[in-house]
């Protein structure tokens, strides 16, 4: 049964679309946990045998007492990033099948999971190179022991965590605030959590046997979840999709602007009420600060070519963010799209707009950077309009590319529905493309002339912007078949 | 009104359309049966221009529908889900459709108010996005969006299915009643045989991509339809 279970588990994943429609995105992926993964192999090595070269400490005080932080750091990560696998379960609740069973099956599986891996990668060298060659072999195993159980205690607290999260709306917010106090109380030396952390992971090297404290808690906690599933997999319990009495937005304002307003606000509607270009819009405005990383350091006072990158990057972040995934958005009701009484032009501008409108909203707010001087702000001007001019057509010119289908009700994080190839090719013309006109005159040591050119050629853009959505629009109706096929399929 | 000439769709090989030739008229009420399979909902997205035909054209008013967005602003359709912006109330959704189609707020609201019987109070004023109706309230969204702005032609697929009883006979009501006043063409497939021949004159078979029967509708076609399909 459990291997049925879990042959199908492996289908689902091997036969879902995005792993058989975009290889390249699972490429990055894998190699992007390759990645991850290595760094916590040469992180647990570090700190295994190259500890006390950089701090003056004890290793084994110093990492007692970071373990605390650390695994509230772990259950931060798990919190944003990993999934409930309740969804899975759904299909089998009707057929002739132990309840508890298909409980099982869930939270054992759930327990094969990279983030399990991560401080058993971390702390494995620690714990029988350092503790085992201090303490002896046997009180280095109790407490690799410890952290495997602590792991998983974190594991499925933060799986039961979630769970409850949808019963309790605030309780998110009650535990911020305790961490906060926490944190805080810490900071000032009221409390010294760091001093906790020391005297409980301590206590394993006087007392080995204690170690077995944590095995139990994450027996414990295994069990608490699955009193908690077994009572509750109802599929309207299970969706971790909560019902909205909210209903957010209007924009009557915009209407005024017609048919335009009128599509803007509707995908205004679109951003705001689903996570994922939800998301997409808060990094927008986060990134707005991405000059203070840049401009006041004195390295980069040196190299301020660089600079004409941020200005693109802050002015132009959320045309490469959402509008890289231009169409995809709308894959749910795409044949609407097609069908109702807008025009494929009308349908263009009203991007194009939402795009421009973004573009000068951010650059409005990148004004207060000219308090690192007056260039910033013409560097800004410069990558303003060569952004509103080129680069926001070309984005959606390449998001035109056979674009994948995204279902909208679903995460953020990890979610690389609709990434293609197109979305691989994006960041080379935005980014370089303003550099090719900027840096032969910048070599030639005229930097002004150069980022006058590069704002002259986007201010032809955007002059010539009827002929340059007319082309999209051209190219759009030539593709629209087959767009609107991949959408219907996937 | 709506013609197909040499039409065919050819899937890796598999000819899922072929109509050599069928006209429908202006004010006549089309109806499409035949087995799943048979390609109905391929033929009108064909008719809709969301599916690029291999061979041959279908002509809404003498114009090619591929070829410009002239037929948008007379053609009222509903297929599937995919016609409704799930993320909107139904609110919402009448409203962004309205301002499509120049409604004043008044005139949608006398538009409206034609449905209330069939919208049952489920639909109209509640919080709730249409993701979260039912499929049959979906389904009289989108009926109901389709039938906005005074269309010539309308294509539905499927209407009847997931409704319940009543609402299957207001909406059968409903749509002769359209039809009659307004003059309004009507291509419908189904696979209840029963309203189906109620609601059209005309009845069009398919199998297989083909035209296996194009009879006018009286008193012994549904009892023909039920002996082909019975044999099939």
């Amino acid at each position: 049964m459990f291997a049925t279970l879990l042959s199908h588990n492996w289908k689902e994943k091997t036969r879902s679309s995005i792993w058989a429609k975009s290889v390249l995105a699972n490429i990055f992926l894998g190699f992007a946990a390759l990645m991850l993964l290595t760094y916590a192999v040469l992180l647990g090595v570090f700190i295994a045998i190259g500890l006390e070269d950089l701090i003056d400490a004890d290793p084994i005080i110093f990492i007692n007492k970071a373990l605390l932080y650390y695994f509230f750091f772990e259950f931060f990560l798990r919190f944003f990033l990993q999934n409930v696998p309740v969804q899975a379960i759904e299909p089998y609740l009707h057929l002739p099948l132990k309840k508890g069973r298909i409980v099982h099956f869930m939270l054992r599986k759930s327990q094969v999971s990279v983030f399990n891996l991560l401080a058993i990668l971390i702390f494995t060298p620690f714990a029988f190179i350092r503790i085992g060659g201090e303490y002896g072999f046997y009180t280095g195993f109790m407490w690799w022991l410890m952290i495997v159980g602590a792991a998983f205690t974190v594991h499925f607290k933060t799986m039961y965590f979630k769970k409850k999260l949808n019963d309790i709306p605030n309780l998110f917010l009650i535990m911020f605030l305790v961490i906060a106090l926490v944190a805080g109380l810490d900071y000032y030396g009221i409390i010294a959590l760091s001093d906790f952390s020391l005297w409980v992971f301590n206590w394993v090297l006087e007392q080995p046997l204690l170690a077995l404290i944590f095995p139990l808690s994450w027996f414990l906690t295994y069990r608490v979840n699955y009193g908690y599933f077994v009572n509750n997999t109802y599929p309207e319990e299970l969706s971790t999709r909560k019902s909205t009495s909210k209903i957010s937005g209007d924009f009557g304002f915009l209407k005024r602007f017609g048919r335009t307003g009128e599509l803007i606000g509707l995908e205004l509607k679109l951003i705001l009420r689903h996570k994922r270009p939800r998301t997409a819009l808060i990094m927008t405005g986060f990134l707005l600060l991405y000059g203070l990383a840049f401009y006041p350091q004195e390295a980069y006072q040196e190299m301020d070519w660089i600079f004409l990158f941020v200005g693109i990057f802050i002015t132009g972040i959320f045309f490469i963010n959402y509008g890289q995934f231009l169409l995809s958005w709308e894959s749910g009701y795409f044949d609407f799209v097609l069908t109702r009484k807008v025009s494929y032009r009308q349908y263009f501008e009203a991007k194009y707009y939402m795009f421009v409108v973004a573009a000068a909203i951010a650059f409005v707010c990148s004004l207060a950077y000219g308090f690192f001087g007056f260039k910033i702000i013409l560097i800004n001007l410069a990558a303003f309009l060569f952004n509103i001019g080129v680069n926001i057509p070309l984005v959606m010119r390449i998001a035109l590319n056979s674009p994948k289908k995204i279902n909208l009700n679903k995460g953020a994080a990890f979610n690389y529905e609709g990434v293609g190839a197109a979305q691989f090719l994006i960041a080379f013309p935005v980014l370089l493309l303003p550099y090719a006109f900027y840096l032969p005159f910048r070599l030639l040591g005229n930097d002004t002339i150069g980022l006058l050119l590069v704002g002259l050629i986007g201010l032809l853009g955007f002059l010539f912007r009827d002929k340059v959505i007319d082309k999209l629009t051209e190219t759009f109706t030539n593709k629209r078949h087959k767009i609107a096929a991949g959408f219907r399929t996937q | 009104m709506i013609e197909v000439s040499a039409l065919t769709k050819v899937y890796k090989g598999v000819t899922v359309v072929n109509i050599p030739g069928l006209k429908v008229a202006k004010g006549e009420s089309f109806g499409l049966v035949g087995n799943n399979g048979a390609g109905k909902t391929t033929f009108f997205r064909m008719i809709l221009d969301l599916v690029r035909p291999t061979t041959g054209q279908v002509t809404s008013k003498e114009e090619d529908v591929s070829k410009n967005e002239e037929w948008k602003h007379y053609t009222g359709s509903y297929l599937d889900e995919a016609f409704l912006i799930d993320y909107l109330t139904p609110d919402e959704y009448f409203e962004f459709l309205a301002t499509l189609h120049n409604y004043s707020s008044g005139d949608l609201n006398e538009y409206l108010a034609q449905f209330e019987e069939l919208f049952n109070d489920e639909i109209q004023g509640k919080k709730k996005y249409i993701r979260d109706l039912s499929k049959g309230n979906q389904k009289k969204v989108g009926i109901v969006a389709a039938l906005m702005g005074s269309p010539e032609v309308i294509l539905l697929d499927e209407p009847f299915a997931n409704l319940d009883p009543t609402t299957q006979i207001r909406l059968k009501n409903t749509l002769k009643k359209w039809k009659e006043e307004n003059q309004l063409t009507m291509l419908i497939s189904s696979h209840d045989l029963n309203h189906v021949t109620e609601v059209c004159e005309r009845i069009v078979l398919l199998e297989k991509g083909e035209v296996k029967r194009d009879i006018h509708t009286s008193s012994s076609t549904l009892k023909d339809l039920e002996d082909y399909f019975a044999a099939y």
